[in-house]
């Protein structure tokens, strides 16, 4: 992701097609599918310890969690719709 | 919020977490663990100003907030990279959007934010293998972690503001 940041700042992509060009390579595929997937995961595990170190009335926590798993699971599936979408 | 809610907080704030020689302080101590008689003699300070937290609690509270509002960004860098891979004007829809100044302030925040997260979390981890356990070692690396942050996220930002798009 360092490398993908450091491209993007470095050497801006001109148009849409470059971009889509670039990433649709494998390597840069895979490291950005990998990438979002370790991301949301994390989101996942951090966002579950704070919830269940300051919320403390049951249902609430069920509540919170609940709705954070399905916010994260929506960008899992946003994100994997954009991936497959420059492979196409 | 409540009463009792304050000063519960203000309490855990001034009591002495149990292991706290591991360098881990966070706003909130499980009830159970804290002995009630001790509890009242302490002083309570309700000035805030005149708290003092431990610089390892700091990077702590600042490692949870920062986890926080980047998982809050996230929609946003989702939209973004989903219309920026649409199509054409999408593409340039992101570019014109990346020039505005109210994202180049939110990307600002996210840069403090991303940086403190990532030098925290590696030292959280050194300190789950026992490194940098010791009391003097951990202020010293919550220092570095704090001031190195802020320095990496100064380089983001002005790379942020110098990009054009």
């Amino acid at each position: 992701m360092v490398f993908m940041f450091g491209r993007l700042v470095w050497f801006p992509f001109d148009d849409a097609h470059a971009w889509q060009m670039w990433l649709a390579q494998p390597m840069v595929w895979i490291a950005t599918a990998l990438f979002f997937f370790a991301l949301l995961i994390h989101s996942w595990v951090g966002m579950r310890n704070v919830v269940l170190d300051y919320i403390k009335p049951a249902l609430l926590k069920l509540v919170i969690l609940v709705g954070l798993g399905t916010f994260l699971i929506a960008l899992g599936l946003w994100s994997v719709r954009a991936l497959i979408m420059v492979m196409t | 919020m409540c009463g009792a809610c304050i000063d519960g907080v203000l309490n855990s704030l001034l009591i002495t977490v149990p292991h706290a020689d591991t360098p881990c302080y966070i706003l909130s101590v499980p009830s159970g663990e804290i002995d009630i008689n001790m509890q009242k003699k302490r002083p309570v300070f309700l000035d805030l100003l005149e708290i003092r937290l431990p610089v390892m609690a700091l990077t702590s509270i600042f490692h949870r907030l920062s986890g926080v509002v980047l998982v809050l960004s996230l929609p946003l860098l989702v939209y973004l990279f989903d219309l920026s891979l649409r199509d054409d004007a999408g593409f340039s829809q992101v570019a014109a959007m990346l020039r505005q100044t109210e994202i180049k302030l939110l990307l600002t925040l996210l840069a403090f934010a991303i940086s403190h997260h990532l030098l925290a979390g590696i030292r959280h981890l050194l300190i789950d293998l026992d490194i940098g356990v010791k009391r003097r070692h951990a202020i010293r690396s919550a220092w570095l972690v704090n001031l190195v942050g802020l320095l990496v996220a100064v380089v983001l930002v002005m790379g942020v503001w110098s990009c054009t798009g």
